[in-house]
């Protein structure tokens, strides 16, 4: 055990002191998740968010006191584009129970982000409030329906909301009558739960990603680099056997994919995302990484030298990555495509841990994204026993 | 009391193929002496260090070290009680003098002291360096650190001193002394004579996978030799010279320059003087020296050590 720590020190130090690796391993995945994350983040904020109003108000209609339609303009207002620029949000209005019905319909399967409800003695309310009755009319509230844990339909609320105050401002500055409509919330949710995060669906792939590159490289670099500089033979005339190389090597990655997985949660809870931890989510985090690490000592076996197994990793790092679909979903891509996809561990992986995670449920079976990885890993550490060679 | 073998080699073999690196040598190495196998590059000299420190399996032929049999590897416990410096010694990069030395201690039972270590190889200034700043000797006085650091009973040494200047060869023959002082036993290999001549108790010299010839640096010297050998360079042309094979059977004929050895300097160079004078050739120029493990190579095998 103590030689197993020495090697494993030794190692892991050299990984934290060699600013090649330790670009690779700990910044390339948070500056990516950064990258990606935000282009998302812009995206969301360019593009218009929709919204349904229904206006049900029905008294003073085509006088002053018709508030309602106020609100209504300042929306379509909003909608209008100026200046080339893409209008904040784009509107559908309406009056009926059925429009209503539909629109709620709608935002449960995300073709709109929110619905606004004027009731129907909306402007008579008003009115009374601006004439001081307040305890005899009855409290006609706007109601704006949106969905829970979307971004759009965050972004939807914030500007109804503030369309909102602003009313309230001018109402006030007329009336002297403050907090008049307050709107109240209703949270709609999807069929299948919560809905989709682009941010959750990234921080998970690229905590595969993450484990991924460790075991490729950092195991090429372990067995190849040092086996090619003679690192190994002088190691191993001392008093040290394989298996404590091995292990003490093995430890050296684990622990540095743990790290890694730390300062990308962290990173990823900082960008919003919200992960379910139960034990499933630990079991997939644990199948990903001994699943991974096979395929290191695959790639160390296969390749002659550190140079072609350095080239040998990147093939596969960008091939599972990629068609891993661990930064975008795979659906659009070509047949073809998706036939490689749906052969490589990653993909089952990371719809393993984007199911376990509460990121999005998995369109391939669980026993698959258990039992494929499983397969990948059991495969390459055989063909790892019979072709490794510790001497060249 | 009888001398403690600590290896004994019979009749090892390896080869490659075709290629018999090692055929059929056998040895004895004593505790605390410092054994040299001397031979040119090829010679099969680290094969044969390879096999004893466990990095290659021998064909055959019988190994015991410390008293063991060894079969295909070299045994942990073996393994704790020898340190080695390779011909080529590489580190984990990025870490520092120190760190490196910490790694192999902690793989030893009974390790020396870090500081210790330091001082014995002179690199307690560059404790805190990088490996890869090190320069050439540095580098090799770690690989012996790394070597010392279990506080090893044998150390194998591949070449030491190769590619290194000569005041860096310098001390590090000083340290292998102090070694060799302090009850170790040193198995070296080298291809610079005087190398094996000045640190070596005894010395086998290698060619071809074989022995080719064995005893105490002196004892080799004066029986392949003889004690002395002379050097001289006369102003006539080889016609002349080719005379002076009969006379001397071990001659070495360059050019005007003349090499042979002198078991008795008096009588031998008053021969050599008579025939230069009987034949009225001049002697330009005329030096004796101790002969020595170069010229018994050249006699062996009619190559120099470093072909």
């Amino acid at each position: 055990m103590k030689r197993v720590f020495a090697i494993f020190k030794a190692l892991f130090l050299s990984n934290l002191k060699s600013p090649a690796s330790l670009f690779w391993t700990i910044i390339f995945p948070v500056m990516l998740l950064l990258i990606l994350g935000s282009i998302f983040l812009n995206v969301g904020k360019s593009v218009s968010v929709k919204v349904a109003v229904v206006n049900e108000s029905s008294t003073f209609k085509g006088t002053n006191m018709d508030f309602a339609s106020h609100i209504v303009k300042a929306l379509k207002d909003m909608s209008k584009a100026t200046d080339d620029k893409t209008p904040l949000l784009t509107i559908e209005s309406g009056t009926t129970q059925s429009f209503l019905q539909n629109s709620i319909k709608e935002l449960k399967i995300d073709k709109i982000d929110a619905v606004l409800v004027i009731p129907k003695l909306f402007n008579t309310y008003l009115y009374a409030r601006a004439l001081h009755f307040p305890s005899k009319v009855k409290n006609e509230s706007l109601v704006i329906y949106t969905q829970r844990n979307s971004q759009s339909s965050n972004i939807a609320f914030s500007i109804l909301d503030s369309v909102v105050s602003a009313f309230n401002r001018e109402f006030m500055k007329h009336s002297g009558v403050t907090n008049i409509v307050i709107p109240e919330t209703e949270y709609v949710s999807m069929g299948k739960g919560s809905s989709f995060s682009y941010v959750k669906f990234l921080v998970t792939g690229i905590i595969v990603m993450a484990f991924m590159t460790v075991a490729l490289f950092g195991v090429t670099d372990d067995l190849l680099v040092q086996r090619e500089k003679k690192v190994l033979r002088r190691i191993f005339v001392a008093p040290v056997d394989r298996s404590h190389y091995l292990f003490g090597m093995t430890l050296s990655n684990v622990v540095l994919e743990f790290v890694q997985l730390a300062l990308i949660l962290v990173v990823g809870i900082w960008m919003g995302a919200k992960l379910k931890f139960g034990p499933d989510a630990f079991f997939y985090l644990l199948l990903t990484l001994f699943v991974m690490m096979p395929l290191g000592f695959f790639v160390a076996s296969f390749a002659k030298s550190a140079n072609s197994g350095n080239a040998l990793a990147s093939i596969f790092n960008f091939l599972f990555m990629f068609l891993g679909g661990l930064f975008f979903p795979i659906s659009g891509v070509p047949f073809a495509l998706k036939v490689v996809a749906y052969s490589i561990p990653t993909t089952y992986l990371a719809n393993g841990l984007r199911d376990s995670m509460g990121v999005s449920p998995s369109p391939t079976p669980t026993y698959l994204n258990i039992l494929v990885p499983i397969i990948w890993a059991v495969v390459m550490t055989l063909y790892s026993i019979r072709y490794f060679k510790w001497e060249v | 009391m009888a001398e403690e073998t600590i290896i004994e080699v019979n009749d090892l073999k390896k080869h490659y193929g075709n290629v018999k690196a090692v055929d059929g040598i056998s040895f004895k190495v004593l505790k605390g002496e410092v054994f040299t196998l001397l031979g040119p590059n090829g010679a099969g000299k680290t094969t044969t260090l390879e096999v004893l420190e466990g990095l290659k399996a021998h064909d055959s032929g019988k190994i015991a070290m410390f008293g063991k049999t060894l079969h295909t590897t070299v045994p942990r416990e073996i393994r704790e009680r020898i340190g080695v410096v390779l011909q080529e010694n590489n580190f984990i990069e990025h870490l520092t003098v120190t760190e490196i030395l910490k790694m192999f201690r902690n793989l030893y039972p009974t390790p020396l002291k870090i500081e210790e270590v330091l001082e014995i190889v002179s690199l307690q200034e560059k404790r805190k360096a990088r490996v890869e700043k090190l320069s050439g000797g540095q580098r090799q006085r770690l690989a012996i650190g790394t070597a010392l650091i279990g506080n090893p009973d044998l150390i194998f040494m591949d070449e030491p001193t190769t590619g290194l200047d000569p005041q860096a060869r310098r001390n590090i023959w000083d340290m292998i002394e102090k070694f060799k002082n302090s009850g170790k036993t040193i198995f070296l290999t080298t291809h610079y004579m005087e190398e094996a001549e000045v640190l070596s108790d005894y010395v086998y010299i290698m060619d071809h996978g074989k022995i080719i010839a064995k005893g105490t640096p002196q004892k080799l010297v004066s029986s392949f030799g003889g004690d002395k050998i002379i050097e001289a360079r006369v102003n006539t042309n080889n016609d002349k010279i080719i005379g002076l094979k009969e006379i001397f059977s071990d001659i070495e004929i360059e050019e005007s320059k003349v090499i042979f050895g002198a078991s008795d300097l008096p009588k031998t160079m008053k021969s050599f003087l008579d025939w230069a004078e009987a034949n009225s050739i001049e002697v330009e120029d005329l030096s004796v020296r101790q002969s020595n493990l170069e010229d018994v190579f050249l006699k062996l095998t009619g190559r120099s050590l470093r072909d």
